[in-house]
């Protein structure tokens, strides 16, 4: 480390030119394809976290039935049962005003829900349907 | 979406006025060491950190959290400021030079710019995709206030307990507060980190001049700061790393300035106080930079620290409070018995140290960590103390990380996998700014 003042110049400058040429490449490459250019930690995690963030969209469409504060109980088909409590921890991140009481097969939903509950069917391809408001 | 955009910069604009109002005449003094970009990044940045928590503190007492009642918040901590600095009539501190700029000043601005844009293109472009965002920081913004009311009793319900409700609340606060009260869209999310992120650039900039670097380093630094994982990943969206990077970056940099201008070091001390508000980590980073204020403060002039404390203490011991009674308790990293798991993990601490290392050392951290090393061994050898105190700083928090990929429940790896390269990630900012004294140091000598 005997580094001189002119010498710490170049050696910014020619930083600076290495920093250029590194911010070109990935500007080029997110214009060209924005998840093509991720880093070690998206590569590892994004893939995973996207496919589960994707629950916010179900979430999304169930919180749009829904009035703010009102309770909800998920019916889901037979089919996706041995999924509920993965469905029940998910959505009540993904709904922000509504506390989700529980995921049920549909009968059953209908059937236990609360009379100050609505009542949402999230099918198997995640559409999601209102089956009846709180009274 | 577009409304809610307005929203957040409406909102950032009218925090930043308040925050300038109550730092006062010592923000304008330091206008020309900081620029108006760097003069305006720590006003929003303390008047958020202010704000934020009395915020949460007026809204425990029944304020509501409606747009009107934040805009009467935000107009009031204006009119407060102005009255108190009118009153106490204080005067404008004497101004620093503005050095000459070179054909490589310039060239440096523009790389910063471009850094920037990318940055901000990026955090456009991308979804906001980050897991522990959506469960943890996320959910806390979007519920906290409901029906223009502030109601934490969420934190306690069952499907929750995995959301961290124990974690601090200063960063969600800030984003509901940017977004008038009303839970923050994606979008909003976003708009608050890209602020978050051009602060800390701003604000870096200006700190490494304060710290003594040329004009033209202190760019070239700050550019490349803007092109590390903290800004390039978009894992850290939505997440509090950037907010806890700026804080302690705000709090290094008032402690820097406040030696010279010692009107600023109760807000030192704010920025102090705000750090654990943010991250359960800003604990260790406050008391240490605190240490480091008490280590580079002359004897006999101590009476600056009780000035820090005045600042420091009102946030602390409210989050503390917020803590204690409002927090429903977490799972701490130490549950269990950690000595043991202390005992059984020491034979494969090679293994452990080798995967950390080999995070700090990936070709994402553009080479960060070994210029810090280096920087360290320079300013050991010169014996500058304000340089030392950065790098100890730093290494405290490291140290931190380590210890707990020791004791923590979880297995180690998988901890150090998920964990530590964003938790690292919110300490480059300092450590640019070690490198950045070093290369001071050297130039002084």
């Amino acid at each position: 480390m005997h580094l001189r003042q002119p010498n710490i110049n170049l050696l910014v400058v020619v930083g600076l030119l290495l920093l250029t040429l590194l911010l070109t490449t990935r500007a080029i490459a997110l214009f060209q394809n924005p998840t093509a250019l991720l880093g070690a930690r998206e590569r590892e995690f994004y893939g995973w976290a996207w496919r589960e963030g994707r629950v916010h969209e179900v979430g999304a469409a169930v919180a749009g039935l829904l009035a703010p504060g009102e309770p909800v109980v998920i019916a889901i088909d037979r089919s996706e049962l041995s999924n509920a409590s993965w469905w029940r921890f998910q959505l009540s991140y993904a709904l922000a005003q509504n506390p989700v009481l529980a995921v049920r097969p549909r009968q059953m939903a209908l059937a236990e829900a609360p009379p100050n509950a609505a009542v949402v069917s999230l099918a198997a391809d995640r559409t999601v349907t209102l089956l009846c408001h709180a009274e | 979406m577009l409304s809610d955009l307005c929203a957040v910069l409406a909102a950032a604009a009218l925090i930043a006025l308040a925050g300038a109002s109550l730092v006062g005449p010592a923000l304008g003094a330091l206008r020309p060491l900081f620029g108006r970009l760097g003069a305006a990044a720590l006003a929003w940045f303390l008047g958020g950190a202010l704000l934020a928590s009395s915020m949460l503190a007026l809204g425990l007492a029944g304020l509501p959290i409606r747009p009107w009642s934040l805009a009467l918040l935000l107009l009031g901590a204006f009119a407060a400021g102005r009255l108190v600095h009118r009153l106490a009539g204080l005067q404008r501190l004497p101004a620093p030079l503005v050095p000459a700029r070179s054909r490589a000043h310039l060239f440096a601005r523009l790389v910063l710019v471009a850094s920037a844009a990318l940055f901000l293109a990026r955090v456009e472009v991308m979804p906001l995709w980050s897991w522990d965002h959506h469960a943890i920081w996320g959910i806390k913004a979007r519920r906290m206030a409901a029906e223009g009311r502030l109601d934490l009793a969420f934190l306690a319900t069952p499907e929750l307990k995995d959301s961290r409700p124990d974690y601090p609340l200063g960063y969600p606060a800030a984003c509901l507060l940017h977004s008038w009260g009303r839970p923050p869209s994606p979008l909003a999310f976003k708009a608050v980190h890209a602020l978050f992120g051009l602060a800390l650039l701003a604000l870096l900039a200006a700190v490494l001049r304060a710290a003594g670097c040329p004009a033209t380093l202190a760019l070239a630094l700050t550019a490349w700061a803007g092109a590390m994982p903290l800004f390039w990943d978009t894992e850290a969206v939505g997440q509090a790393e950037m907010p806890l990077a700026l804080a302690s970056v705000g709090a290094a940099a008032l402690i820097l300035l406040a030696r010279h201008h010692g009107a600023l070091w109760p807000w030192a001390g704010v920025a102090l106080g705000f750090l654990p508000w943010v991250k359960q980590e800003g604990w260790p980073l406050a008391v240490a930079l605190a240490l480091a204020a008490l280590w580079l403060t002359p004897a006999g002039k101590h009476w600056r620290l009780k000035a820090l404390a005045l600042g420091a203490f009102p946030l602390l011991l409210g989050e503390r409070l917020v803590a204690w009674f409002l927090l429903p308790p977490g799972v701490s990293f130490f549950s269990g018995d950690p000595f043991a798991r202390l005992g059984e993990r020491l034979p494969e601490a090679g293994t452990l140290l080798l995967a950390m290392a080999r995070h700090l050392a990936a070709r994402e951290t553009l080479g960060l960590w070994f210029g810090f090393a280096l920087a360290a061994t320079v300013l050991l050898r010169r014996r500058d103390r304000l340089g030392i105190a950065l790098v100890a700083v730093v290494a405290v928090q490291l140290g931190l990380y380590l210890a707990i990929t020791f004791g923590v429940y979880l297995p180690p790896l998988d901890h150090i996998r998920a964990s530590f390269p964003r938790i690292t990630a919110a300490l480059a900012p300092l450590a640019i700014l070690a490198l950045g004294r070093a290369f001071a140091a050297r130039m002084e000598a």
